[in-house]
C-alpha cells in the first residue's frame, strides 16, 4: 500500500486535469461522478495505507503507560507535565525542571528514573511490532543537478501523517458526494468538481510531503484553489471581495512561511521533516540553531499557520469565505485547509519547542477560541455561526499544541473535521431545503427535514462536547492538557472553559431557532451597522437580483423540504463518524489514539481515574451553556427579542471592528498609495518602455535601407567582406609566425 | 621588364612551376569576380561564376599534380566541380528563362523589388 500511496494525491489531480480538458465530452454528471469516483479510490487507498501504518507502528501497552502517568504526576507534581520531557528528570537541562530536580536528593532521582525506564520497557515490549521500515519513506530525486542532493521529493508516513491523510481523504470524498446533489443545476458545475478535486489533491500531497519545501508548494496550490472556490460565484460582488480578502490575508502568513523556510535552510541546511524531528529529539536542533534562531523560525512558521488556520489577528478572512458554496465551506474552511496550519505546527513542533514559541501559540489559540466564540451568538447566518465556531475550535487546537498537548490537538483535528464537515453539510441541507441562510427565516425545519435534523443534532452535540459524542473526548483531552501544563496556563484553561460554555450556548441557539421556531423576519437584517464602514459597492439592480438568486441557491422554494439521497447519505455517514470517532481516544478503547499519535519518546496516557473530574467539568459546562440558551430561546419564548444591549450586538456583528480597522488601516492606505504609483507607472515606467520601442524602430528604419535588393551591391559587399576576412586571416597567420 | 623576361626564360628552362599555376588561377578568379561585379546581365554573371569555378579547379589540379604523387584527390575534386558546374548551369539557365518570362528581361535591375 505504501507504494500505491502516491496515487492518493495523484488520482484527484488527474480528475482535475481530465475534467478541465474534457468537461464538454464528459458532461455535467460525468464530470461530477468522475471526480467523486477518483476521490473514493483515493480514500480507499488511504484506508489501506492507514491499516498498514497501524500494523507497523509501535504497539504501546495501555496499563504501564497509565502507571507511568501516575508516577510522574504524583512524585513531582506540576514539574513533569509535558509529553516531550520524559527525560528531564535524568537530564536536567531546561530551567524549570532543572531547578526542581536540583532540590531533590540524587538517590531518589535515580530510583525514580529506574522505575520509569522499567515501566517504559514494560509499555513497549521487545516483541514490539514496529517494523524496521517504519516510519515509511518513499523518495524520488528532484531538482538534483550534477549528482547533488537537490530537494528530493518524498512522502513520509508516520502516525500523524497516516491519520490526517485518512481524515482528509474520507471527508473530502463525502463532501464530493454531497456536492453532486447540492451543486446540481449550478453554472460551471464541472469546473467546481475540477477545483475541489485539485484542492483535495494538494491537501493530501501536503500532509504526505517529506520536505517542508513541498509542504509550502502544496500549501500554495491550496491557497489558489481556495481563492477560486471562495469566488466560485464570481458574479457576486461580495464573493469577489471575499476571495481577495482570503487570499491576501493568508498571503501575509505565506510570506512568513517562506521567510521561515529560508532561515531554517540557511542555518540548518535541511528542510527534511524526519531529520528535523530526529534532530529535535537528539538535541541537535538546539545545538545547531540555538534558542534565538529556533524561536524566530518557529514564530515565522506559526505566523504561516495563523494565516492558513485563521487565528487572531489573521482570522478576518474565514467568516467572509462563507461566500463560497457550502461544500467548499465544509471542505476548505472547516475540515481540511484550515487544518493545514495545525498540521504545519505539529510538523515543526520540535523547532517551536526548542525556540520557546509554544506559550505564544497557546496564547493566540486560547484567545482566538474565546474571541471567535463570543461573536457567534450574535450571528443570524447559519454558515457564519459555523465559521466562527470553526475559528474557535481551531483556536482550541493551537491552545492544545501550545500547552504541549500534541496528541490532544491532533485528536481534536480529527474529530472536528468530521463533525464540522457534518455541520456545514447539514447547514447546506438546511439552506437547500429552506432557500435561505438566515436561521430566523427558516421555518420549523424539524417538521420537514427529519434526516437533516437528526444528523445536524449529532454534529451540534459533538461540537458542544456533549458526553459520548466525538467532540466530548477530544475537547476534554485539550482541557486536560492545558490544565496539566501548569504555570500561568490556568488563565488559558479558564478561557477554554468559557469558550466551551459559549460553544454550547450558540450551538443550542442555532438549533432551536432554525429547527423549532416559525419563520420570522431576521431581526438584524436592516440594522444600521450592517452597512457602516464597508467599502461602498455600486451594485446595479440586476446585479442585486443576481446576488439574491445566488444567495438562496438555485432552488428557491416557499415550502421547506428534505434534501435528496445524495445529500442525506453523506450526512448520515458523517454523523456516524462524528459519533464513533471520539471513541478511538476514549477509555473505551484504552486511549488507542493517545497511544498511536504522540510526540516525543513515549505516549502519555491519562488513566480513567485522573480523567473523570475533567469529564464532570465538561458535562457541567455543556449543561450550563445549553441550559442558558434554552432559557433564553427555548419553548414558547420570543426568539427575536433583543437580549444583549444593542451596542454589544453591534460590536459583535461588526466583529469587534477589526475588519474595519484593517480596511481603513491597510486597504485604504494601499488605495491612497496606488494613485501616485499609477502616475509613476504611466509617466515614467511606460515612457521608458516606449523609449526602447522608439529607439528600436529608428535603428530598424535606418538599417532597412541597406536591404536595397540590388544584387550588384550585394555582390560587391560580399567580395569586399570576403577580402577583409582573407586579409585578416593572412595577417593573423603572419603574426603567429 | 627584366624580371618578366627572366620569368619567361625560366618557363623555357625549367618547365612550369606550381607558383605560376597558382598565379594563373588567381588571375582567372579575379577575372571572374570582375565579371560578377560589373556585368548586369544574369547570363554574363553566370559565365563569370563559371570562370571562378575553373580558377578553383585549376588550383586543385595543379596542387595535386605537384605535391601529391600518390593520391589524386585534387583531380577527383576537379571532376566533381565539372559535374556540379554543369548542373548549376542547367538550373541557372532554367531560372533565367522563367525570370525572362515573368519580368521581361534578364538584367539584375529587373529583379529588384525592394522599395527604398
Amino acid at each position: 500500500m505504501v507504494d500505491l500511496a502516491i496515487l492518493i494525491p495523484v488520482l484527484p489531480a488527474l480528475g482535475w486535469l481530465i475534467i478541465s480538458v474534457f468537461s464538454k465530452a464528459l458532461g455535467s454528471k460525468g464530470s461530477a461522478w468522475l471526480a467523486t469516483t477518483l476521490m473514493a479510490l483515493s480514500a480507499a487507498i488511504a484506508i489501506g495505507l492507514f491499516i498498514e501504518i497501524n500494523s507497523a507502528a509501535p504497539n504501546w501497552k495501555a496499563e504501564p503507560l497509565e502507571k507511568l502517568y501516575d508516577l510522574e504526576h504524583h512524585k513531582t507534581a506540576g514539574a513533569e507535565s509535558t509529553t516531550a520531557d520524559h527525560s528531564a528528570a535524568t537530564k536536567p537541562t531546561t530551567t524549570a525542571e532543572g531547578e526542581t530536580a536540583v532540590v531533590e536528593p540524587i538517590t531518589a532521582l535515580t530510583e525514580e528514573a529506574d522505575k520509569k525506564a522499567e515501566l517504559l520497557r514494560e509499555a513497549l515490549p521487545s516483541s514490539n511490532r514496529a517494523l524496521s521500515g517504519f516510519p515509511f519513506v518513499r523518495e524520488w530525486s528532484w531538482l538534483s543537478i550534477k549528482g547533488e542532493a537537490g530537494l528530493p521529493f518524498g512522502f513520509y508516513f508516520d502516525q500523524t501523517a497516516g491519520i490526517v491523510v485518512l481524515m482528509v481523504s474520507v471527508v473530502a470524498f463525502l463532501i464530493h458526494l454531497f456536492s453532486v446533489g447540492y451543486m446540481a443545476g449550478e453554472e460551471r458545475y464541472p469546473t467546481f468538481f475540477a477545483y475541489i478535486n485539485l484542492f483535495a489533491a494538494a491537501m493530501l500531497a501536503m500532509v504526505m510531503a517529506k520536505n517542508l519545501f513541498h509542504v509550502l508548494l502544496f500549501w500554495e496550490i491550496m491557497g489558489v484553489m481556495s481563492y477560486l472556490l471562495i469566488g466560485f460565484f464570481y458574479k457576486k460582488k461580495t464573493a469577489q471581495q471575499a476571495m481577495k480578502k482570503a487570499f491576501m490575508t493568508v498571503r501575509v502568513g505565506d510570506l512568513a512561511f517562506m521567510a521561515g523556510l529560508f532561515w531554517l535552510y540557511s542555518s540548518f541546511k535541511t528542510l527534511d521533516i524526519p531529520t528535523i524531528l530526529e534532530a529535535g529529539a537528539s538535541g541537535e536542533l538546539l545545538r545547531v540553531l540555538g534558542v534565538t534562531a529556533a524561536g524566530g523560525i518557529g514564530l515565522l512558521l506559526f505566523i504561516a499557520a495563523m494565516g492558513k488556520s485563521a487565528q487572531f489577528p489573521l482570522h478576518v478572512w474565514l467568516a467572509d469565505a462563507m461566500e463560497g458554496p457550502t461544500p467548499v465551506s465544509a471542505m476548505i474552511h472547516a475540515a481540511t485547509m484550515v487544518a493545514a496550519g495545525v498540521y504545519l505546527v505539529a510538523r515543526a513542533y520540535p523547532i517551536l519547542e526548542v525556540g520557546h514559541v509554544l506559550p505564544f501559540v497557546a496564547l493566540i489559540g486560547g484567545f482566538t477560541a474565546i474571541f471567535a466564540a463570543s461573536m457567534a451568538p450574535a450571528q443570524a447566518d447559519a454558515k457564519k455561526i459555523m465559521a466562527f465556531s470553526t475559528l474557535s475550535q481551531l483556536g482550541y487546537m493551537f491552545l492544545s499544541l501550545g500547552a504541549f498537548g500534541y496528541t490532544a490537538a491532533l485528536f481534536h483535528l480529527l474529530t472536528h473535521a468530521f463533525f464540522k464537515a457534518l455541520l456545514f453539510l447539514g447547514s447546506g441541507s438546511m439552506i437547500h431545503g429552506s432557500g435561505t441562510q438566515d436561521i430566523f427565516e427558516m421555518d420549523r425545519l424539524a417538521k420537514y427535514q427529519k434526516w437533516t435534523l437528526g444528523t445536524v443534532w449529532v454534529g451540534a452535540l459533538s461540537l458542544m462536547g456533549a458526553p459520548l459524542f466525538a467532540g466530548f473526548w477530544s475537547k476534554d483531552e485539550i482541557l486536560h492538557a492545558v490544565q496539566s501544563a501548569g504555570g500561568l496556563y490556568w488563565i488559558l484553561w479558564l478561557m477554554a472553559v468559557i469558550t466551551a460554555i459559549l460553544t454550547a450556548f450558540y450551538t443550542t441557539r442555532m438549533m432551536i431557532i432554525a429547527f423549532y421556531k416559525p419563520k420570522t423576519a431576521s431581526p438584524w437584517a436592516a440594522a444600521p451597522w450592517n452597512n457602516e464602514g464597508e467599502p461602498t459597492l455600486n451594485i446595479s439592480k440586476t446585479e442585486l437580483e443576481l446576488q439574491k438568486a445566488h444567495e438562496h441557491g438555485h432552488h428557491v422554494s416557499d415550502h421547506p423540504h428534505e434534501s435528496g439521497p445524495e445529500m442525506i447519505i453523506p450526512l448520515v455517514l458523517l454523523a456516524t463518524m462524528a459519533m464513533v470517532m471520539g471513541f478511538v481516544g476514549s477509555p473505551f478503547a484504552n486511549g488507542w489514539f493517545q497511544r498511536f499519535v504522540y510526540f516525543g519518546e513515549a505516549p502519555e496516557l491519562v488513566p480513567l481515574g485522573a480523567a473523570v473530574p475533567g469529564f464532570i467539568v465538561s458535562i457541567l459546562l455543556v449543561a450550563a451553556g445549553a441550559g442558558a440558551s434554552y432559557m433564553l430561546y427555548g419553548g414558547a419564548r420570543d426568539h427575536t427579542k433583543q437580549i444583549a444591549p444593542i451596542w454589544l450586538t453591534r460590536l459583535l456583528q461588526r466583529r469587534y471592528f477589526i475588519d474595519d480597522f484593517y480596511y481603513h488601516g491597510f486597504v485604504r492606505l494601499a488605495e491612497d498609495i496606488q494613485y501616485p504609483l499609477a502616475w509613476f507607472d504611466k509617466n515614467v515606467v511606460d515612457r521608458i518602455v516606449d523609449g526602447f520601442g522608439i529607439v528600436t524602430g529608428a535603428v530598424g528604419d535606418t538599417l532597412r535601407r541597406a536591404q536595397s535588393g540590388a544584387v550588384g551591391l550585394y555582390a560587391w559587399l560580399m567580395v569586399v567582406g570576403g577580402a577583409v576576412i582573407a586579409l585578416a586571416f593572412a595577417f593573423a597567420q603572419g603574426g603567429n609566425k | 621588364m627584366e624580371s618578366i623576361l627572366s620569368t619567361i626564360r625560366s618557363f623555357a628552362n625549367n618547365g612550369i612551376s606550381l607558383q605560376q599555376f597558382l598565379i594563373l588561377g588567381g588571375l582567372l578568379f579575379l577575372v571572374g569576380i570582375y565579371g560578377v561585379l560589373t556585368r548586369r546581365n544574369l547570363i554574363a554573371i553566370l559565365m563569370s561564376v563559371e570562370i571562378m569555378l575553373n580558377a578553383a579547379m585549376l588550383n586543385f589540379v595543379a596542387v595535386s599534380a605537384y605535391t601529391d604523387t600518390v593520391n589524386i584527390n585534387g583531380h577527383l575534386f576537379a571532376l566533381f566541380i565539372v559535374a556540379i558546374a554543369a548542373a548549376e548551369v542547367a538550373v541557372g539557365l532554367a531560372i533565367f528563362i522563367n525570370v525572362f518570362r515573368s519580368k521581361g528581361g534578364v538584367l539584375t535591375d529587373d529583379l529588384m523589388e525592394m522599395k527604398q
